[in-house]
């Protein structure tokens, strides 16, 4: 079992931009090869964005093929407002779709062009 | 044309704009909430860190056709990204499709709930909807009506900002710039 002080190791509290996730997915990659489960402990965060944790997470779960079942085994995290839990599992959510995607040859880019009604 | 003020101006300590309330365009809370994972990274950051400051100077809010808006954006969406990751087939919108999955496929029920939950905090908590006390659905507006450079849930949006002191708007959208001067535009 790893615990990575997130706040801590990104030396931020509002964790809004994809740097900043694409920092913490490395460490948590790192870390989870050596076949440790990670604990990701969000204490004293202020914000985060959707772009924050699909960097963070839901590229873990695309690119080692996990289900959002094998993904919650290998990584959990504590300390989030409950507000805030409902985009951890909406990250998954969306990563698993675009897995899928990406499984069947299809760009995700260009099936949200098509798929998602304009704005 | 609609008064277009720079974002990084109000943020400004010294920003003598009198602006109690900002109301928001659809386009900003999908950019902001990015309920599919489909918004440039980028974009979600600068609008998220945007949104977080403004709310720390001012009051931001939706109004209802918004929140009508989203959801229509959210249903369609979550049905169109579902029905062809899990079944491979491109199905147009059918809201009688949906119903059918939504009380027959336990998968398609939980994912939706999940969107369902996002929606009531995004209005609930995020951006609640300014004055439901209002009304402002008069026959009037809809006679006065120019489709032709705005869409409707466009013109409630500036008939709701019309109301406040002062009147103001963050969005994406420049079809807004159409708007008299009277309104004021923020821009990203």
């Amino acid at each position: 079992m790893y615990t990575i002080m997130v706040c801590e190791y990104l030396h931020n509290t509002n964790l809004l931009s994809p740097d900043l996730g694409q920092k913490l997915r490395k460490k948590i990659v790192t870390k989870n090869n050596n076949r440790n489960k990670i604990i990701l402990d969000f204490a004293g965060y202020d914000y985060m964005s959707s772009s924050f944790l699909n960097q963070a997470l839901g590229y873990i779960l695309i690119n080692k093929k996990w289900s959002i079942r094998e993904f919650k085994k290998n990584i959990k995290w504590i300390n989030v407002n409950k507000d805030d839990k409902l985009d951890f599992d909406l990250a998954l959510e969306n990563a698993r779709n675009k897995l899928r995607l990406i499984q069947n040859n299809i760009d995700p880019e260009k099936f949200f062009r098509e798929h998602l009604p304009a704005c | 044309m609609a008064n277009i003020i720079k974002i990084e101006k109000i943020l400004k300590p010294t920003s003598q704009y009198p602006i109690q309330n900002i109301l928001l365009d659809t386009n900003i809370i999908i950019n902001y909430e990015d309920p599919f994972g489909s918004v440039a990274p980028n974009l979600n950051a600068k609008i998220s860190q945007y949104i977080n400051v403004l709310k720390s100077h001012y009051t931001i809010n939706s109004i209802f056709v918004t929140a009508l808006e989203y959801f229509n954006y959210i249903q369609v969406g979550f049905y169109n990204v579902f029905v062809d990751t899990h079944e491979g087939t491109f199905e147009k919108y059918s809201s009688k499709e949906f119903k059918q999955l939504r009380n027959k496929n336990s998968e398609f029920a939980a994912s939706w709930n999940l969107h369902l939950k996002s929606f009531v905090r995004t209005f609930k908590k995020h951006f609640p909807p300014f004055d439901t006390t209002r009304e402002i659905y008069s026959l009037t507006v809809i006679q006065n009506f120019d489709g032709n450079k705005v869409d409707f849930g466009d013109e409630i949006l500036y008939q709701y900002a019309m109301k406040l002191s002062y009147p103001v708007i963050l969005t994406m959208d420049k079809d807004f710039k159409s708007y008299p001067d009277e309104l004021n535009l923020i821009q990203l």
